[in-house]
């Protein structure tokens, strides 16, 4: 094989390995910050939400934590609101960094699984 | 000044990729102002497809989402159309991309061409097969067949087929068994 051929190969090799590594990188961010639900009480700095699956988590909320409704800052979410919190787990509660609140239009959830 | 100009596709494509790897999940949902569930999940599906491998796993925010309580037979259709059009854009990128590949490879992949002559009705099968049974990126099929000039809805209908067909259960999988299969489970 040509050496330009083998060349380029290695270097797409490289670049493939690189972007490999930033996929598990990345998968595992997410994997640890993504949490969705909805919310099933609220207070002032801490809210609990619940999946289709009714596992309930803790979420604190600090000062730095952003709230989003669309391109909006707003308060605190409410009992019933949907949302998605970017945060990590720390002793079984998310420290969120931002919460995104969802509107609950579109289709239903399916019916709760036991 | 034109023959730094073909490498342009390939650049922009490794740029957003790189460029996605150094926004956290923090700040790509704040960017994205979006206020339905449904369209912010086509929106991170559609950058999911747009970026190679370092942009965003749309597969565990699909699970992230049905999970938290949206319907899966929607998602797994909505998740499918939005990461095939992004997907279109590494078919470009192969097509384009062809330029700057050695002659020698060119010559060498170029063999493929002969198998979908003698097989016309194999590639569109193996496109759905591996749409629907295989968890990787679209990018391992559109790449290639960006390079071979193969017509686009042959590799991308096919493709987004099989991918709704493997989203729709994925989703289905992350609301009813959850609990019993370990690489659907999130770390919360």
């Amino acid at each position: 094989m040509k050496r330009s051929a083998v060349v380029f190969l290695s270097v797409i090799a490289i670049i493939a390995a690189f972007f490999l590594a930033a996929s598990a990188y990345r998968q595992a961010q997410w994997r640890e910050q993504q949490h969705i639900g909805e919310v099933v009480s609220a207070a002032e700095d801490r809210i609990v939400i619940s999946d289709v699956r009714g596992r309930e988590r803790t979420v604190r909320m600090s000062e730095q934590t952003v709230i989003r409704k669309g391109r909006t800052t707003v308060g605190p979410p409410e009992v019933g609101d949907r949302l998605m919190v970017i945060g990590k787990n720390e002793n079984g509660s998310i420290d969120a960094v931002l919460i995104r609140i969802l509107d609950n239009k579109g289709p239903l959830p399916p019916e709760k699984p036991r | 000044m034109k023959k730094y100009l073909r490498f342009l596709p390939v650049v922009t494509f490794v740029g957003v990729s790189l460029l996605f790897l150094f926004l956290t999940p923090g700040k790509i949902v704040a960017y994205i102002g979006i206020e339905n569930a449904y369209v912010l999940i086509f929106v991170l599906a559609f950058l999911g497809g747009l970026t190679t491998f370092s942009g965003i796993p749309y597969h565990l925010v699909l699970i992230g989402f049905a999970a938290g309580g949206l319907n899966p037979w929607i998602l797994g259709p909505l998740t499918a159309i939005a990461v095939s059009l992004g997907d279109c854009t590494s078919y470009l990128i192969g097509y384009f991309g062809r330029e700057i590949i050695p002659v020698r490879l060119q010559n060498a992949m170029q063999r493929l061409s002969r198998i979908q002559e003698a097989h016309p009705r194999l590639l569109p099968s193996v496109f759905f097969l591996y749409g629907a049974l295989v968890p990787f990126s679209n990018d391992v099929i559109t790449i290639p067949m960006g390079f071979l000039k193969y017509p686009i809805l042959r590799v991308m209908i096919p493709l987004a087929i099989g991918t709704t067909i493997f989203n729709t259960g994925l989703a289905l999988v992350a609301v009813y068994a959850y609990d019993w299969i370990p690489f659907v489970q999130l770390n919360n």
